[in-house]
């Protein structure tokens, strides 16, 4: 079973450190494929602007999304990529510091997968990452269709 | 009529003085002098117009009766001649025929007459020459009798009918004839003085009565119209005033509606300003506060050798962060319990004391804790919010007995006051009832935090929850013997729209944790 890839899609250097540490200590070697905000997240998912050239055609196993990010947030990259009928199934789990419930309500109505209030302590912070990342990455089978945006303008 | 003018006079003396804008008091008086005007003044004229009328209609009677007395008179003096010249022609029937039968009329003449003749004096006695007439007449009619006596005397003696009388006695007769003329001529002519007496009195007395209900009428129309003009200049008055009063309060209200709008719209963009504030807040502020103790943690953990004191620092550099995340987290619940929409439904605390005491149950491990659970009484309220004075309440009291080798915690409640008081009381380590009105503060702490682990909101929201209810919060504690905490919670829960936006001045930055 090859290393599926994860997409970390968070603005905060720090956070990225964390939880990149987190799914380390978590020992997932996958490939982890960050992004700094939904603008360049949704260019990767779509090969398109800085992704243009992606050479993979892969999708990624899952989506680490944070909510609150400069350009474009966390609900607009979901309503994004939701729109397209080849990311419909793609996982997407937001990972996130609001615990508000308008949050959670519009992420679950914009076909969020999961949603993961960032834990304060550090213990229980890397606890979540480990049972989100093996979940995802390892445990869950993803969806036979899904398959990457390149290969899905070829196939048509 | 005079009185009528000059009330008319006073009363449009009186008008002008209603002109200048009257104080309330002094319209109503104005009214009531109106009312006095319109109907007594009427009434009194009208009096007075009938007093004056009943003493020209006396009079009118009272001539009226001198004509009848007079036309008395004459009947009188026509019967009196009348028993006169049936006397003389009785006499002169006996002279001739020595009837007995004729003298009957003459018998009675001489009896009658005198008698007749001393009423009509008796009638006529306030003129002198009646008086005179009457004398005269019964004088003479005495010498015609005596003739008479003396002529019926010689009749019976020869017993002839005398060839011709001496003439004397019918001069006597012309004379009291001419008397009785003249008599009749007088009183005849009285009689047409007393009938135009009359007759002026009763024009006078049309007159009068025309001619007075004329002016009165005309008084009564001057005076309503008077009186209309004043009505309806005051209604007028009044009318504007309340127009100008009513536009003005319309003007007033609208300013004020306008003023609410805008405190409103400010309100509402306080609010949306401080709900921003807050979810930045729990997203930007709790971020720091995770890298924080997130990089310590992993410092601690990884290979580099660090002495005891490091990793102290490094706990401590830990800890510090999740507290202050932690403290962040419960001032967001805390707000959040604040705004968030209240349900009231009947709410069974024994369930949700067994529901907490579950969820509490790892805290109790290794604890001996002797609980008191009689049956609570039923209440209305929010079950999520209650569940969270519950939740805090248990957990301070497992908190702050620790210490002992025998927790005794007691939860109880009883009915008063138009609704239900419960507690929830512990044998911990209590507080000084001098620090009491800091307890339920936000961030208050009643021992150092070292002591007793926690940021110091629970009680802030428990109070916030029991206040939104409607209810109160208390607490009672000797230090060192443990304490009890009460909240009173009313039947019928009152809306929560005032708890919403209280700022909750006693527990502004006071809290907590005893």
């Amino acid at each position: 079973m090859s290393m599926k890839r994860i997409l970390l899609v968070e603005d905060s250097v720090n956070d990225v450190k964390l939880t990149t540490a987190a799914l380390r200590a978590a020992g997932l070697a996958n490939e982890i494929v960050v992004c700094r905000d939904g603008v360049e997240a949704t260019d990767y998912l779509f090969r398109r602007g800085i992704h243009a050239d992606r050479t993979d055609e892969t999708c990624p196993a899952v989506v680490l999304l944070d909510l609150k990010m400069p350009r474009m947030d966390g609900l607009e990259v979901l309503q994004t990529v939701r729109a397209d009928p080849r990311f419909k199934t793609l996982p997407i789990v937001m990972i996130t510091s609001s615990a508000e419930e308008q949050d959670m309500v519009r992420s679950y109505n914009l076909g969020v997968n999961g949603y993961v209030v960032k834990p304060v302590t550090h213990d229980e912070f890397l606890k979540a990452i480990r049972e989100v990342g093996l979940f995802w990455a390892v445990v869950n089978q993803p969806p036979p269709q899904l398959i990457s945006a390149s290969s899905g303008k070829s196939g048509t | 009529m005079d009185a009528g003018s000059s009330v008319m006079l006073a009363a449009s003396k009186r008008l002008p003085s209603g002109s200048s804008m009257p104080e309330l008091s002094t319209a109503k008086q104005a009214f009531r002098r109106l009312l006095f005007r319109s109907v007594l003044v009427p009434a009194a004229v009208m009096v007075l117009l009938a007093l004056v009328l009943i003493v020209q209609v006396r009079q009118l009677v009272e001539s009226t009766k001198w004509v009848e007395h007079t036309d008395e008179v004459i009947s009188r003096l026509y019967k009196a001649q009348l028993t006169l010249a049936e006397g003389q022609s009785g006499v002169r029937g006996f002279l001739l025929t020595a009837d007995d039968r004729d003298l009957g009329p003459v018998n009675f003449a001489r009896a009658d007459l005198p008698k007749q003749l001393a009423e009509l004096r008796a009638l006529t006695a306030d003129r002198p020459q009646t008086v005179a007439f009457a004398d005269e007449i019964v004088r003479r009619f005495g010498e015609w009798d005596t003739i008479a006596q003396e002529k019926v005397a010689q009749r019976i003696a020869s017993g002839t009918p005398p060839l011709s009388g001496t003439g004397q006695a019918k001069v006597i007769a012309a004379d009291i004839s001419k008397l009785f003329d003249r008599w009749e001529k007088q009183e005849i002519s009285l009689r047409a003085e007393r009938n135009a007496q009359t007759q002026t009195s009763a024009a006078w007395t049309v007159a009068s009565a025309g001619g007075a209900t004329i002016i009165v009428g005309l008084f009564l129309s001057l005076l309503s119209r008077g009186q209309l003009r004043w009505l309806s200049q005051s209604y007028e008055r009044a009318l504007a005033r309340a127009t100008e009063l009513s536009s003005s309060l319309e003007q007033r209200v609208q300013e004020r509606t306008k003023e609410l709008e805008q405190t409103n719209a400010k309100l509402g963009d306080a609010n949306k300003e401080l709900e921003a504030f807050a979810y930045s807040v729990s997203h930007d502020l709790r971020a720091p506060m995770r890298h924080i103790s997130g990089f310590a943690n992993l410092l601690r953990m990884s290979e580099t050798k660090f002495t005891t004191d490091d990793l102290e620092y490094l706990d401590t550099i830990h800890r510090t962060a999740v507290l202050a995340g932690r403290m962040v987290d419960d001032l967001l619940a805390f707000s959040r319990i604040g705004r968030s929409k209240m349900r009231v439904d009947p709410v069974d605390l024994n369930q949700v004391v067994e529901t907490v005491r579950r969820e509490l149950a790892p805290e109790l491990q290794g604890r001996k804790v002797e609980w008191t659970l009689p049956r609570l009484d039923p209440i209305v309220g929010d079950p999520n919010l209650l569940k969270l004075v519950i939740q805090n309440l248990l957990a301070n009291a497992i908190k702050y007995s620790a210490n002992r080798e025998l927790s005794r915690i007691e939860i109880g409640s009883r009915a008063e006051d138009g609704g239900v008081t419960y507690w929830v009381k512990d044998n911990g380590v209590g507080f000084d009832m001098a620090y009491a009105h800091k307890l339920f503060g936000v961030f208050q702490r009643l021992h150092r935090a070292e002591e007793f682990e926690g940021t110091g909101i629970g009680l802030a929201n428990v109070r916030r929850i029991i206040t939104r209810h409607g209810g109160r919060t208390w607490a009672e504690g000797v230090s060192g013997q443990g304490a009890t905490f009460y909240f009173h919670l009313p039947s019928t829960p009152i809306g929560d729209a005032t708890a919403t936006l209280a700022p909750a001045s006693e527990n502004t930055i006071t809290e907590a944790v005893r």
